[in-house]
């Protein structure tokens, strides 16, 4: 992907100044965009929907949790756990951020 | 490739991860649908049944149709947001109709068949039309 500032350079007018660095990776963008319409969802029900194996989605999830854009619950429905993810208050602003930088990119100059 | 080309891609996916999202986690539609349905049964047979056995017969029906939804909706993985919003205003909504269904089917219009099959689709419409208006959500997005 082109998207990502070139290394030193962190502000400007350009759109791009505007994306979100953690969500550039595909499936990071992937996993914000499948938790943005819900208040939270099970781990597999992200895993099945971006179409990738459980450790590289927990791979992005720490990641994504790191950078406090993901919140991570582990809870118990009778007998089976479950881990739910949610993005955070940061995290929406961030991903609204982003599309809106990625709006701005696709439009081009003028 | 431009960065438009990739900003275009990256958008087109995330609108379409988003409406997928959407659809799969449209399990709330079919529960309005049931609790709905449940209505058309249960109000008449609460209006027009009258004794012990009505009685014990309804509480059995209203206990399994609230357990039958309360475990679909434990087992479902994904929770859109607003849900808590909207499922309150569908209760409560629910609770009022019923509660006067229920006052004037037992005063005013009491053994009324007509009243009854009238009061039976006023208790249905707060979950009919909210599962409506999910479905129209759902297609629009």
């Amino acid at each position: 992907m082109t998207l990502r500032p070139p290394a030193g350079e962190s502000s400007g007018s350009h759109p791009r100044h505007a994306l979100e660095p953690l969500l550039n990776a595909p499936v990071r963008l992937s996993v914000a965009a499948a938790l943005a319409p819900v208040d939270k969802a099970e781990f597999g029900f992200v895993r099945d929907l971006v179409e990738v194996t459980d450790s590289a989605l927990s791979k992005q999830i720490a990641a994504l949790e790191d950078g406090g854009l993901v919140a991570v619950d582990k809870g118990r429905v009778g007998r089976r756990a479950r881990t739910w993810l949610s993005l955070t208050e940061d995290g929406r602003a961030a991903y609204a951020r982003h599309l809106t930088a990625l709006r701005a990119i696709a439009l081009g100059p003028g | 490739m431009t960065d438009f080309t990739d900003a275009g891609e990256a958008l087109d996916r995330a609108a379409e991860t988003e409406a997928e999202t959407r659809r799969r986690a449209d399990w709330y539609t079919r529960y309005l649908m049931v609790f709905a349905a449940g209505q058309l049964v249960l109000v008449p047979m609460a209006l027009l049944w009258k004794g012990l056995l009505a009685a014990l017969v309804f509480a059995v029906l209203n206990l399994l149709l609230m357990a039958g939804l309360s475990v679909y909706a434990a087992r479902q993985r994904a929770v859109l947001r607003g849900f808590g919003a909207r499922h309150g205003s569908v209760i409560g909504g629910w609770a009022a109709a019923f509660a006067l269904a229920i006052a004037l089917g037992t005063s005013a219009y009491e053994g009324s068949v007509g009243f009854a099959a009238v009061a039976a689709v006023w208790c249905a419409l707060p979950p009919a039309t909210a599962a409506w208006g999910g479905r129209r959500r759902a297609a629009a997005a």
